[in-house]
């Protein structure tokens, strides 16, 4: 209940097992992870070089 | 981006570049290890020491490492003895660059066997080779040993020769890429193997989480937990702090001179900031992401909550090359899955260990001033004899060895060597100007300080701690035998062994860990390889009994048939599961024991490798005479 009511429906794909200081580390890197991706990338791609 | 510098080679395209350079960072170790040690050392807390040291040491030695390649590359140096001679105006900067030579070329000798391995899984999955049946059964753990070379039994693999056709492939694929060059070979491999990487690992990670629920002991969701739940007390461990520390300098690449290297194809006035940064961030996507959606669930679906934790301490061989086979076995599409994954795992490996054999070429090419043919050929035979060496010495710890010196010590040690160089030869200020030339981003001041008080101090904790862990607990500076075990004709048995973790009481383990010394004692005595067979009877249920030993007189007085009982219940925690005809009862079995003696073999490889490194020293200090000669005569 309490990944339920922290996470709303992505607990839903979530394993019950997994509760919320795992879930916690989980979002938290993940996100940071993708976040710093986009960055790079979108910088990399809006770069015009001759 | 496709102007050479100096007259040399030149990466074709940025996005190419980086796919490169991530192929060289992304390994077998992203997928395999990171899991493993996360699970071990504290679950999601493990991520609060990796990640700080992500960016207090991986990140600053990135950086650190493309501003010395790309700035040697400006003056046609493409590995570390050219640019260290550059930075530090020493005669002994080009000697220490030799260690950037030498280490990845003894690296690549045997992570090739590595990368060989995970082509033949791939081709023996899409055969279904080690899918088991009734006339067949196969033991994966031994299957593996076996085809490695370091089993004492041959049920399956009668020698090394399926190993070594697999070497041949791996190393002439690596030589023909490499032969290519920079633009048409690497970063052509990069750009088809990098996508499909990622789309291997999409496959894998949905086929993990969209397993049959109820098929196997446990589910997803516990590997997920045991990976993810955070286990604070850990963080007061150092062993915690060294392991996290380790890991980002193993899956960054660091210490290898081959990213000084590709990064001596671009040009001066391109970013390399963004490019370094860029380059960590694909690799930490491949490793947090991936690295925990596949081999640890899959196991924990598959083995249950309570096994996890062993195969998780197994080792990454053990993880991808006997526990996911397993797995996959079971369930429909071992072909397409199992060789997806094995694919996936030599994909990870073909990129990196043609960017660690590359120093070697831009050696030969940029200094010694071969042909890009006569470099390739050249580097193909030291490969084929190293990594048949390695092949050969497996059994007798020269893997190990190499393993422990090229890919753990020797790049801490040459690490700090290159970072004292950056910051007080080639003086932190200018480094710091140097880094951000063509810049497309401006990397926070913060680093300056990091890269100048903290990289150094974490370098050298890294060094005392393995020194102390590793060289002095684990006591790796002294040969020790080992202990390697098998059935004899197990595939032709209706049931399987199977070689748990160590039970019995504390009293019973102490026993087998002494009968182990008594083992490794007798082998040191008789300072040669010994080997017992013992006989086995298992009965209608599966308990073993130990009927009697033969072998080596030296073993039997250590080993006899009470002792090996025991030790075979405690220590390799044997088992017989009746898998087939279950009213079938074997008949007597052999189960081999060989106690090997490594000691001539370890000092073998030490020598070699030494020699290695102060022939390259020789070759580099013959080069500049010959270099400065010239000069001179010019003059």
């Amino acid at each position: 209940m309490t990944t339920m009511a922290a996470f709303g429906p992505l607990a839903l794909l979530a394993p019950s097992e997994m509760g919320l200081g795992a879930w916690v580390f989980l979002v938290v890197t993940w996100g940071a992870v993708i976040a710093l991706n986009v960055f790079c990338f979108a910088r990399i791609f809006s770069k015009k070089r001759p | 981006m496709n102007s050479a510098p100096q007259g040399r080679e030149a990466w074709g395209s940025r996005i190419g570049l980086i796919l490169a350079a991530a192929g060289n960072a992304i390994g077998i170790g992203n997928l395999l290890r990171f899991p493993g040690q996360a699970g071990q050392n504290g679950g999601g807390a493990f991520l609060i020491p990796y990640l700080l040291c992500l960016v207090l040491l991986g990140l600053p030695m990135m950086w650190v490492a493309w501003t010395i390649g790309r700035h040697g590359g400006k003056f046609g140096h493409g590995t570390t003895p050219g640019m260290f001679d550059r930075m530090w105006r020493s005669p002994a900067a080009k000697y220490v660059g030799a260690v950037g030579i030498a280490l990845p070329m003894i690296f690549v000798l045997y992570y090739t066997y590595i990368e060989a391995w995970c082509l033949a899984y791939a081709w023996f999955s899409f055969k279904g080779d080690f899918v088991g049946s009734a006339e067949r059964t196969v033991d994966l753990r031994n299957y593996l040993l076996e085809f490695q070379g370091d089993a004492p039994t041959a049920n399956y693999f009668p020698g090394l020769g399926t190993a070594f056709t697999f070497l041949a492939i791996t190393i002439a694929v690596n030589v023909v890429v490499l032969w290519r060059g920079v633009s048409r070979g690497i970063e052509a491999l990069a750009k088809v193997a990098i996508p499909l990487l990622f789309l291997f690992c999409v496959i894998l990670a949905v086929r993990v989480f969209t397993l049959p629920e109820g098929t196997g002991r446990g589910t997803v969701g516990e590997g997920l937990a045991f990976l993810w739940t955070p286990d604070f007390s850990k963080l007061g461990d150092f062993g915690v702090w060294l392991a996290a520390a380790g890991q980002i300098f193993f899956t960054l690449s660091i210490g290898f001179g081959s990213i000084e290297c590709y990064a001596s194809y671009v040009r001066e006035e391109d970013d390399i900031a963004l490019t370094g940064l860029t380059t960590a961030a694909t690799n930490e996507f491949v490793e947090i992401v991936f690295g925990s959606a596949i081999a640890i669930p899959a196991a924990a679906a598959f083995f249950g909550a309570e096994s996890i934790a062993d195969i998780a301490g197994s080792g990454s061989f053990n993880i991808g090359m006997v526990s996911m086979p397993e797995i996959l076995r079971a369930y429909p599409g071992l072909k397409f899955f199992g060789t997806i994954w094995f694919l996936l795992l030599f994909f990870a490996a073909f990129t990196s260990s043609v960017a660690v054999a590359q120093p070697v070429m831009a050696f030969l090419q940029d200094e010694a001033k071969w042909k890009r043919s006569s470099a390739a050929i050249a580097v193909g035979l030291l490969w084929i004899l190293g990594s048949s060496f390695v092949a050969f010495g497996l059994r007798h710890g020269a893997f190990d060895e190499m393993d422990f010196w090229a890919g753990q010590m020797g790049l801490v040690i040459f690490s700090l060597l290159e970072v004292c160089i950056f910051i007080f030869a080639f003086k932190m200020g200018r480094g710091w100007e140097e880094l951000h030339r063509g810049a497309d981003i401006r990397v926070p001041r913060f680093f300056y300080g990091v890269v100048k008080y903290v990289t150094p101090v974490l370098l050298l904790a890294i060094l005392g701690g393995w020194t102390y862990v590793d060289a002095y607990k684990g006591q790796k500076l002294d040969p020790q035998p080992r202990i390697k075990y098998g059935v004899v004709g197990e595939e032709k048995l209706p049931g399987l062994f199977e070689f748990g973790r160590p039970v019995g009481t504390g009293e019973q383990k102490g026993e087998a860990k002494a009968v182990e010394d008594g083992i490794k004692g007798a082998v040191r005595g008789a300072k040669r390889d010994l080997e017992a067979r013992i006989t086995l009877r298992v009965d209608g249920s599966g308990e073993i009994a130990v009927d009697r030993v033969l072998g080596n007189e030296e073993l039997l007085a250590v080993l006899d048939p009470m002792r090996a009982s025991r030790w075979l219940r405690s220590a390799v925690g044997l088992s017989y599961e009746i898998q087939h005809r279950p009213a079938a009862t074997p008949a007597p079995i052999e189960f081999v024991v060989a106690a090997r003696y490594t000691a001539p073999m370890i000092w073998i490889t030490r020598g070699l490798m030494a020699a290695f490194l102060v022939g390259t020293m020789i070759f580099i200090g013959v080069l500049w005479g010959r270099r400065s000669g010239a000069a001179d005569s010019g003059h």
